[in-house]
């Protein structure tokens, strides 16, 4: 214990400063206006009030439902379709299967700045524009996932699947009923790698939506919010935490089984 | 068991058309929308002017600074995310009591959001912010960092790496416990200091990891966009080659105000200049890192 002690005090120290943005954040949020930035800490300086204004006045409450709709529906639907076809890809034999699959990997190596310009422009072709589609659709194809996906279902025994297929069980029941129980801690953790990555996928959710359109989502209304109100600290930290608080909570839940499946898919990734 | 049914055509189908119409043919079509003009958001109205997109955008000082600085940042972010991954794995595996509480909350600024994060740092590093009278109370330096063109790197690359250096941490303590515990027990026995085992046992094991840290780093340089737009929307102005330019200026930073003033042949035009450096790039970086 004696010896590891300077480990303990460096990993707390670098946990305090990297969770004080967040800390910090809660503080703002419930201060009054002026004490944002006051190192007055009595009665005088908290208040909720901030919360109902941006939930209330500025629109936050339908922002942060936009987010919620886009980051569950997109991260539900890339995850389930990265496994289904990472299953087919694993499992069986078809023509274009091994052409597909470097191009496939290939994609994986670009930069998603990249795809910006063009899937925007796709985007304006397919009369898409400011729409709900529009912030959805184009993510779909997480080949991230489907590549994690792949490495753990090709380790998978076929006689599994051979003892399925002697029982008469169709694909989509192998899939639901034999692939799935074994692969849902790594669908946990691709569903919510996917969801935070949904939920902050600023630039994109600015090129596609016009400005004050309904579809507006959390991250461009807080930065409008920003644009117009800037000195109003206190209430964009409110519209801050709406922002933080689903991502902790979805983490704290999942925490075990999202640090696991994370870790293994890194380890086994590489290899 | 290894035969193709009809039903895995459809399990393959909504994957397969997806990357296909949105990761695939989007590079086709503005291949060809980069040899264009474009007025505003009538996309229908291209007006062919051959390579001049290209040519405007060599000539432009705008994107070769962007270059620079996506390289600069990518550099900066690689020394801190390297340096504390190692640093923080090894500590995860050093320690004994509530290694998954400390794994956990190492991990939680992971789940903020950037653009929130960001901002909450625009707030703290501002003139006159927190940051600021702490550094100025210490005589180490007046002003804000973000205004400083020699610190404004190191530090939106200190804090962005310390944002996500939970993930890599993760990563390189899950390795470090995987190795056989025996072998790191006899080179002590041997006489081997802590030292001698992390670089001769340990180091050997996490190449493949680092090989992964260093690419997903530069790849993450290269799409860095929100920090900058919230910490220095591209500041603070400097000289370079003789002509003004932002200094944090970033490749995404640029791409995203082509967009803004929809210049988007022009834009169109740098996403594939960029696709084809990115390739060269990442091939090469495999390339090197294989070999080792």
């Amino acid at each position: 214990m004696k010896s590891n002690l300077k480990w303990y005090l460096l990993l707390l120290f670098v946990i305090a400063f990297v969770n004080f943005p967040l800390i910090f954040m809660f503080i703002m949020a419930f201060s009054k206006t002026g004490f944002a930035l006051k190192l007055d800490f009595s009665i005088n300086r908290w208040t909720f009030e901030n919360f109902k204004i941006v939930w209330n006045q500025f629109k936050f409450s339908r922002y942060f439902v936009n987010s919620l709709l886009v980051a569950f529906t997109a991260s539900l639907l890339s995850t389930l379709f990265a496994a289904l076809s990472a299953y087919v890809f694993a499992k069986k034999e078809f023509k274009l299967k091994y052409i597909l699959m470097a191009v496939i990997l290939a994609s994986f190596a670009i930069p998603g700045i990249l795809y910006l310009i063009p899937q925007f422009l796709m985007i304006i072709k397919m009369h898409l524009y400011d729409t709900f589609l529009a912030l959805v659709l184009p993510h779909l194809a997480n080949t991230f996932g489907f590549m994690l996906f792949y490495g753990f279902i090709s380790k998978l025994p076929n006689s599994l699947i051979e003892a399925a297929v002697i029982d008469g069980a169709s694909e989509c029941q192998i899939f639901r009923n034999v692939i799935m129980p074994l692969i849902w801690p790594i669908f946990i953790t691709i569903f919510v790698l996917n969801f935070l990555f949904h939920w902050s996928n600023f630039i994109w959710q600015l090129v596609v939506l016009k400005p004050s359109s309904i579809w507006t989502t959390l991250p461009v209304g807080i930065a409008s919010f920003r644009g117009q109100y800037g000195n109003y600290w206190e209430l964009m930290m409110a519209a801050s935490v709406f922002s933080v608080l689903p991502l902790l909570i979805m983490f704290i839940i999942s925490q075990r089984v999202f640090i696991e499946g994370m870790t293994q898919g890194a380890i086994k990734g590489d290899a | 068991m290894k035969r193709f049914k009809w039903q895995n055509f459809f399990m393959i189908l909504p994957f397969l058309l997806i990357f296909v119409v949105f990761l695939f043919i989007p590079f086709i079509y503005s291949f060809i929308v980069s040899f264009h003009k474009i007025d505003g958001f009538s996309i229908n109205s291209l007006k062919f002017i051959g390579l001049e997109n290209y040519k405007q955008i060599l000539k432009d000082v705008n994107f070769w600074w962007g270059l620079l600085a996506s390289f600069i940042y990518g550099i900066c972010l690689l020394i801190f995310n390297l340096v504390f991954s190692l640093l923080l794995g090894y500590a995860l595996f050093k320690i004994t009591k509530f290694k998954d509480l400390y794994r956990a909350v190492l991990f939680f600024p992971n789940l903020i959001d950037l653009l929130v994060f960001s901002l909450v740092w625009t707030i703290l590093l501002s003139d006159g912010g927190l940051v600021d009278k702490i550094l100025s109370n210490l005589h180490l330096h007046t002003g804000s960092l973000l205004a400083d063109k020699l610190l404004v790197f190191p530090t939106i690359a200190f804090i962005i790496s310390l944002k996500g250096i939970g993930f890599f941490a993760v990563i390189v303590y899950a390795v470090l416990s995987n190795i056989d515990k025996s072998m790191i027990e006899a080179a002590r026995i041997d006489g081997a200091d802590e030292w001698i085992v992390f670089k001769s046992i340990m180091l050997p094991n996490l190449k493949p990891t680092i090989a992964f840290i260093i690419f997903s780093t530069i790849l993450g340089a290269f799409n860095a966009f929100t920090e900058i737009y919230a910490l220095t929307s591209g500041g603070p102005p400097i000289m370079f080659n003789s002509q003004a330019v932002g200094e944090t200026s970033v490749i995404g930073y640029w791409l995203f105000k082509l967009w803004e003033n929809t210049f988007f042949g022009k834009a169109a035009a740098v996403s594939y200049i960029l696709l084809v450096i990115t390739i060269l790039l990442s091939t090469s970086l495999k390339r090197l890192l294989n070999e080792e």
